[in-house]
């Protein structure tokens, strides 16, 4: 059988030439796009399997920040999986002062940030879904003509990757994409959800003073975002100004009435101060509480009731 | 190895949070809860977030990392990342470069000239 096969090797080009003609049409995109190339990004080539830190020194030496690929390899390199995480990519920006902003999952996006810019940092599967091979490259161009994506990767400094292929290796790869932004420069083409997402985990990780640019920056672009005056109002309270805080949640419940976190940070700032009443009406005012808040709330509820019923002093918002 | 202590490890928390429940917490709820409250049903349960930062610590130390710089690593991992990576780091994409792929293109190359589909490496 085998040897058969082997005599037969005059067809296996045919063979190879069925396969590379099943591609079908080259995509392209929606509009037409100015060409762009950041060339002053630095380069710095992987070793094996440093993909990661390479890429992350990259974006990080494009912001100005001077670090090196071995000295993020302890902070992100894991060895056990010879690679890096996309977490830990994540965590080391906001480390090196930085807010990791996800991007739209379009190849616009990609444009629209290297337009402002900004290069891109982006996943690629360059094998198979079911045989995947992870790869971290910097965008750092767009070339209009062929509609293709210039890329500082692995141990070349400026890869050109035409629209198939890089959507190809992106699309396997959950188009995932990040720049690194300053916390209070909210990029033109950034929405709110995803401006938010990023910002808050420097509140959770203590880092109030960055999360607070990052929420003030929100609401100079949408000052209608309860949630931003939520962040903002949690900052505040984390810098023990109890009064900016409870402004911003008075302002934060005046724009999503329905916001069960922002009346049970309400309630408790307020009940803080003695305002029992006031702290109460607001969690009468709760429609359903989700499963993940019962806690936290239920708590709150405690809180208030173990207080009794009392008249408000003066200077207590009136219920 | 490491399959088996989670699998103990998540049987013993599933146990541990049915006869407890979850502690409470008071006051404030972080803006990180607030959005992922947003975003998601919020049935799904997790894990309680010291859990989930000691399981992540120990896999990554299970993976070579160094006991100091583990604990450091985790230390910056907010709280919706821990509880993504808590269970499933081995399965996560791990960005590792372009180089392994030259050893795949080598050994397809390497196949076609054996059986005689190309000659390459005769023109060395």
């Amino acid at each position: 059988m085998i040897t058969t096969l082997f005599e037969r090797r005059a067809l296996w080009p045919a063979v190879l030439l069925l396969l590379s003609a099943c591609a079908g049409a080259p995509p392209r995109l929606e509009a037409p796009h100015e060409a762009v190339e950041l060339s002053t990004v630095p380069f710095f080539a992987q070793t094996e399997h440093h993909c990661g830190p390479a890429a992350l020194a990259t974006l990080l030496a494009a912001q100005g920040i001077a670090v090196t690929p071995d000295q993020l390899s302890p902070l992100i390199y894991l060895p056990g999986r010879e690679g890096t995480l996309q977490a830990e990519m994540i965590a080391a920006t906001r480390r090196y002062n930085r807010l990791p902003l996800r991007l739209e999952p379009t190849p616009e996006a990609v444009i629209a940030a290297l337009g402002a810019g900004q290069p891109v940092l982006l996943l690629q599967n360059l094998g198979f879904r079911r045989w995947p091979s992870w790869h971290y490259a910097v965008a750092v161009g767009y070339e209009s003509e062929d509609a293709s994506f210039i890329l500082r990767s692995g141990t070349e400094q400026r890869l050109t990757t035409g629209l198939r292929r890089f959507l190809q290796t992106w699309d396997r790869a959950d188009r995932w994409a990040f720049v690194a932004v300053e916390p209070d420069q909210v990029p033109a083409n950034a929405t709110l959800e995803a401006w938010l997402a990023a910002a808050a985990p420097f509140e959770s990780l203590g880092r109030v003073d960055m999360a607070e640019r990052a929420y003030k920056a929100a609401l100079n672009r949408w000052p209608s975002s309860s949630l931003a005056w939520q962040g903002l109002a949690n900052t505040r309270y984390a810098a023990n100004d109890k009064p900016a805080a409870e402004a911003a949640l008075l302002k934060a419940v005046e724009l999503d009435p329905a916001s069960v976190t922002a009346r049970n940070n309400l309630a408790s700032v307020l009940l803080e101060r003695g305002c029992v009443t006031a702290a109460r009406a607001q969690l009468d005012a709760l429609g359903e509480v989700p499963a993940a808040l019962a806690n936290a709330v239920g708590q709150t509820r405690r809180d208030v009731d173990s207080m009794g019923t009392r008249e408000d002093p003066s200077g207590c918002p009136s219920p | 190895m490491h399959a088996t202590l989670r699998t103990l490890f998540v049987g013993w928390l599933s146990a541990a949070l049915i006869l407890i429940g979850f502690p409470a917490h008071a006051g404030m709820i972080g803006t990180e809860s607030a959005i992922s409250v947003d975003a998601r049903a919020s049935h799904l349960a997790t894990v309680e977030q010291f859990m989930a930062r000691d399981e992540v610590r120990a896999q990554f130390e299970g993976f070579g990392v160094e006991p100091a710089m583990a604990a450091e690593r985790v230390a910056n991992l907010s709280d919706a990342e821990l509880q993504q990576m808590a269970f499933n780091i081995e399965s996560q994409p791990a960005g590792a470069g372009a180089l392994a792929v030259v050893g795949i293109v080598f050994i397809v190359l390497l196949i076609l000239e054996l059986v005689g589909v190309i000659n390459v490496f005769q023109s060395f």
